[in-house]
């Protein structure tokens, strides 16, 4: 199978139906959408290109960027995003990991230049033939994507992903969130990521619209399309919800009524902002998951149904199997490992021996949780991430929630280091629009005293003017650590 | 308050996030959940830093209360 199969299908049904509204506002119809795929598909293999070979795409959030996904898929090719921003060395590292056949642009970068194998997505696409419809999809490549991981903290690994496997993951998040379509979505998520990606996935396959934004940027002008264009679907970051929410709470709560659904992934949300989504569009279904590249959308929960659980990611979606630490002998309300199983979970990482990160068929995703007796999962942060502080284990994501909920902190980032009396120490990072002085460290680290164990309590603050990130928002955590010299 | 008070008091309120109405000769460890061991350790570093008067750990470890360590700064010369 093809996961661009299902466009071939929906474009025979609904050749007419918009498909894509870019960011400029222009509509493209799925009929529109196959003719300019199946030209692109025709310019590969005018450049050679073959089942099987590897064609990293580099784009913003544009419909030329679908265009080529889709025509790469047609071509039976395997794909890999690099996020636009990324530097020439993170793109040619991936090109020679992955051995790709070409890698194809928007635009000529000079910077790029040196790196061999460029295609600039052509202005003039109608030059090219439009590629035979029976040869869509005619051969047999079942690796789909290879997903960079974003390399936080290590040399990036490719994540290979079969159609299969996206096949399942687009069924599950279907069935629960109830998507159809009539469904129209407003996605600013970054396309390149498989949060972004496996809506697109799905509303090609269910026949529903989708208008692109760039990025989250000009909230209210955003926020007024939801009403204007009957937006029903509105994916988000926790970190894009908290701008909306900090900035347009109003707006948000007029613009958001006719909204069928949120559904927030990528990093943990305060409880704080999922009560105020709930108060603001409390006809709104809202949808956390929980996932990784590895093993997108594992666990998911409706809020709105679940008022005691909010500091959950939910239940196992369908067809997942998730249990902590053994599968022998899962721990039920005791820290440990998560493990994951399912049709949806990759095989392993390109080019590399993959057993260690397996057990017996279940990933070893090297995140921490809690499996309570109700079978909701609480994630509470990367193993590797845990701050040790004298015996007493903490994960920076508890801090960072306490201190994002001052309304002097615009972003702050946790980190242990070594302290030769206990081991780890925590030193909190914190981005402030307010003086950056003593008087503030204090306060923040008092605030925390009122909501955290004693030995949670950053034992420095520092003011920084942006917490590093990768291109998918994680913190840099190394990064930091050397601003420390630990 | 005198001066030398002033600087214990905001020096403790570092450490130890005390707010001023803890500034209590009689408060300590039972009072003060924030004065641990490590708290003691930070409390003796920062006396010597501002006071210029040397207090082991192990000293600082016998300190029961904030009397207690302005007691053992009169002890060394320094006016409260």
């Amino acid at each position: 199978m093809n996961i661009a199969e299902n466009f071939l299908a929906t474009a025979k049904r609904l050749h007419d139906k918009p498909f894509l509204v870019g960011p400029d506002d222009v509509s493209y119809t799925y009929a529109e959408i196959l003719s300019r795929a199946r030209r692109f598909a025709s310019l590969l293999e005018s450049n050679g290109i073959h089942p099987g070979d590897k064609i990293i795409l580099t784009f913003p959030n544009s419909v030329d960027y679908l265009v080529a996904y889709l025509g790469s898929l047609f071509c039976s090719c395997t794909l890999i995003m690099v996020d636009f921003r990324s530097r020439p060395g993170h793109l040619e590292y991936v090109r020679t990991n992955c051995g790709a056949a070409l890698w194809v642009t928007p635009v000529e970068r000079e910077e790029f230049n040196s790196i061999p194998g460029q295609i600039v997505f052509p202005a003039d696409i109608e030059r090219f033939p439009e590629m035979n419809l029976s040869r869509l999809c005619s051969a047999e490549n079942p690796l789909a994507l290879i997903m960079y991981t974003s390399g936080a903290t290590g040399i990036p690994k490719g994540v290979r992903l079969t159609h299969s496997n996206l096949s399942h993951t687009m069924k599950s998040i279907t069935s629960w969130a109830q998507i159809n379509e009539n469904d129209r979505e407003l996605t600013t998520l970054s396309l390149t990521h498989l949060f972004g990606l496996a809506h697109i996935h799905i509303y090609w396959t269910l026949g529903g619209t989708v208008f692109i934004e760039e990025k989250l940027h000009d909230i209210p002008r955003l926020l007024q399309k939801i009403p204007d264009k009957k937006i029903t679907s509105f994916p988000g970051t926790p970190g894009g919800f908290k701008m909306i929410l900090d900035q347009y709470a109003d707006l948000f709560k007029k613009n958001a009524v006719g909204i069928k659904y949120i559904i927030v992934n990528s990093a943990p949300m305060a409880q704080e902002y999922i009560e105020r989504i709930l108060e603001l569009a409390p006809k709104t279904r809202f949808y956390m998951y929980y996932g990784l590249t590895e093993a997108s959308r594992s666990s998911y929960i409706c809020y709105n149904d679940n008022p005691g659980k909010l500091k959950t990611v939910g239940r196992p979606t369908p067809g997942t199997d998730i249990c902590i630490d053994s599968p022998a002998r899962p721990l039920v309300d005791k820290v440990g490992e998560i493990l994951i199983r399912g049709p949806h979970v990759t095989e392993g990482y390109f080019g590399i021996d993959s057993t260690r990160y397996f057990n017996k068929g279940w990933l070893k995703t090297g995140d921490s949780g809690i499996m309570d007796q109700d079978g909701f999962l609480t994630w509470k942060g990367r193993i590797k991430e845990q701050i040790n502080v004298d015996g007493m284990k903490l994960t920076p994501m508890e801090v960072e929630a306490v201190l994002l909920k001052h309304e002097r902190v615009k972003d702050c980032a946790t980190v242990g280091v070594p302290d030769e009396m206990t081991g780890e120490s925590v030193v909190s990072f914190v981005v402030t629009d307010s003086n950056p002085d003593k008087e503030l460290e204090i306060e923040l680290r008092k605030f925390c005293k009122n909501q955290l164990e004693v030995y949670k309590i950053p034992r420095r603050i520092i003011f920084i003017d942006k917490i590093p990130r990768t291109d998918s928002g994680k913190i840099k955590r190394i990064s930091l650590k050397d601003r420390l010299g630990s | 308050m005198s001066p030398n008070e002033k600087i214990l008091l905001n020096l403790l309120i570092e450490i130890l996030l005390i707010d001023e109405d803890q500034f209590k000769d009689d408060y300590g460890p039972n009072e003060i959940e924030t004065w641990d061991s490590l708290a003691s350790v930070g409390i003796a570093a920062a006396v010597e830093k501002e006071f210029g008067y040397a207090m082991s750990p192990e000293e600082m470890a016998l300190m029961d209360s904030i009397g207690d360590i302005k007691n053992y700064l009169r002890s060394g010369g320094i006016d409260f």
